[in-house]
């Protein structure tokens, strides 16, 4: 309680230090002039009064020393010290603080656009109910997977035990679309009517397909993105139940898809798979489509994909020319989206990394180089009784305000190089539109600059700090000394060597 | 007690109610017959450390000669402690009175 009360009172004193500093002189003061009066009433002159009070008051500087140690809080204050002086002396020379501040910048920016890619792409959870249970199947013919076709996965829904739905979906189908304003031409998929339960995904407004609405014959019905109701029908609920046609064929509007919902492409009609059963009638390999199918709670995808494969066999031995040697391939649906560019990317992340290691060794050079012009500071203040990690710590300050001012533009650049560095992409990289530089992202950034100004100003914090700084106080002392030179001259090797690596990876 | 005697300060403040640095240090001066000459200044980091613990409570005010200045007076709190502590201070005494004037039957 008290511990509370006195952080209070220190925090106002630090806030407020001018305020705190009145207030005691004035008190101090108020109790003097009142000493002096009881003096002078008991018949001193005014100035022996005066001296009298001092003498009964004892040494105010001490006392106002004794007051301010109790009442301060040592670590905030040392650190605000701190950071004023650092501050004071970055400005003191704007050319090095520009320079080092625009290199730690572009390093710092890079990796927080590239991470903020990796985030998105990678690291993001899919938008699903339960996604680490949602598995994608392909058929298996000696070991290479490839597009199931409809009937087999009919076959799979209907004898399957290993999952809770099993769902098909086949995107980058494209429609003529008129009906609603202007014609235009619409992306489109074909699901079956599981689809979205897979996925555990409730429309926004109306309702799901329904099992009779996925076969050939059924009335057709239509689910829109949210995108399209927005565009086409001002986002007006009464659009359920609307007819729409798409390719010369008359639909019901029977749902909206959430804002937010995506699936591999993105599509603005929906329409049932089963309509166009006949289109699909062969089991030859089928590329477009796709299953994507729920685990049971306790079945895992080993079990689930030895129990779809007993179903494989039997179809094998009803279709003996289609499905002779076909099993099926199940993978994680995260796996099956971005395993392929998971490599690239994080090659990608580890490539700026570098860059940033490389910019560190810059800033450390410089800040080296300055160390050696500060010789005689340092000296100074070792003289004056500075403890060594005091003077570690300031200079730290020093480097950690670069860091936070390297991170600062470096986070401007990096929301406009993010989508910058996304065009540069190849295509097909899931979820690209969606990086951007968020909360997460900012965490990453704020670490990054942390570590970073630990790593390049640990060293020259050392070595400026180094006990023998005798030789500082000496005139005209200009080169460097031995160890100091080689130091630079790692950093140089090291940052050369790493730049080669750079250059093989790319 | 790692409290020096200038700590135990509230005792002052029941006798007087709200009272400046310099009323509180002449009254010590007085109560104790002038024996203790303390440098009056020290007064005013204890009164710090007193209001840090929540045993008084201090505010700007105006002394009779018009002159601005803090003004100390004794919380709750304060006063629990001022209780708390004089118990124990009178148990101590108790216990020293009894080693140094020992009865007949105790040798």
């Amino acid at each position: 309680m008290s511990g509370m009360r006195r952080l209070l009172m220190g925090l106002r004193a630090v806030v407020q230090k001018g305020r705190a500093e009145r207030e005691l002189k004035e008190e101090i003061d108020s109790h003097l002039a009142m000493q002096a009066e009881e003096n002078e009433r008991r018949g001193m002159s005014r100035e022996a009064a005066r001296r009298q009070a001092l003498r009964q008051f004892g040494g105010v500087e001490q006392v106002k020393e004794a007051y301010r140690e109790r009442r301060g809080l040592p670590v905030l204050e040392t650190t605000l010290q701190d950071l004023r002086y650092a501050i004071r002396m970055l400005v003191k020379q704007p050319g090095f603080t520009l320079i080092a501040v625009l290199t730690l910048s572009i390093g710092i920016g890079a990796n927080t656009a590239i991470f903020s890619i990796v985030n998105a792409v990678l690291l993001r959870p899919f938008p699903y109910q339960a996604p680490e249970r949602l598995v994608i199947i392909q058929e298996r013919e000696r070991g290479g997977g490839f597009s199931p076709s409809y009937p087999n996965f009919v076959d799979w829904r209907a004898q399957n035990t290993a999952f809770t739905s099993i769902a098909a979906v086949r995107q980058n189908e494209s429609f003529n679309f008129t009906g609603a304003g202007e014609p235009e031409r619409v992306q489109g998929q074909l699901v079956s009517a599981e689809f979205f339960s897979t996925l555990g995904i409730k429309p926004l407004v109306g309702r799901d397909f329904l099992a009779e609405e996925d076969r050939q014959g059924a009335t057709p019905a239509v689910i829109l993105s949210y995108g399209l109701w927005q565009r086409k029908f001002g986002g007006d609920e009464n659009v359920i139940g609307k007819q729409l046609t798409l390719n010369q064929q008359s639909f019901t509007v029977v749902g909206i898809t959430p804002p937010d919902f995506q699936y591999g492409i993105e599509a603005d009609v929906t329409v049932p798979f089963g309509l166009q059963a006949q289109r699909f009638s062969r089991r030859g390999a089928d590329p477009g489509t796709a299953v994507v199918a729920r685990l049971k709670p306790n079945v895992s995808q080993e079990q689930a994909e030895a129990d779809l494969n007993l179903v494989a066999e039997r179809l094998e031995q009803q279709f003996p020319e289609s499905n002779k040697g076909r099993r099926v391939l199940l993978t994680p649906l995260h796996e099956s989206f971005v395993g392929d560019v998971r490599q690239p990317l994080l090659i990608l992340l580890g490539a700026v990394g570098l860059v940033l290691v490389i910019a560190c060794a810059n800033v450390a050079n410089l800040l080296l180089v300055r160390a050696a012009a500060r010789r005689k500071e340092m000296a100074v203040r070792v003289a004056l009784g500075a403890a060594r990690w005091r003077i570690i710590r300031q200079l730290l300050t020093e480097s950690l305000l670069l860091a936070v001012m390297g991170a600062g533009l470096g986070i401007l650049l990096a929301f406009w190089g993010t989508s910058l560095i996304a065009s540069q992409l190849p295509d097909g990289i899931p979820r690209l539109q969606q990086a951007r530089v968020d909360a997460s992202v900012l965490v990453f950034t704020l670490a990054v600059s942390l570590l970073t100004g630990l790593l390049f100003g640990l060293a020259p914090a050392l070595q400026a700090s180094r006990p023998n700084l005798t030789e500082g106080l000496k005139e005209g002392e200009r080169g460097s000394s031995g160890r100091r030179q080689r130091l630079r001259s790692v950093l140089v090797v090291g940052e050369v060597a790493l730049t080669l690596i750079r250059f093989q990876q790319l | 007690m790692n409290q020096t005697k200038k700590d135990t300060l509230p005792g002052t403040f029941e006798l007087l109610g709200p009272l400046h640095g310099f009323g509180i240090a002449r009254r010590i001066e007085q109560i104790s017959g002038d024996l203790l000459h303390l440098n009056q200044g020290t007064i005013y980091p204890a009164l710090l450390n007193l209001e840090q613990l929540g045993w008084i409570s201090a505010k700007w005010g105006v002394s009779d000669n018009n002159r601005r200045a803090k003004f100390y007076a004794i919380t709750r709190a304060g006063r629990k402690r001022l209780a708390a502590e004089t118990e124990n201070w009178r148990r101590t005494h108790a216990i020293m009175v009894r080693f140094l004037e020992p009865r007949g039957e105790e040798l």
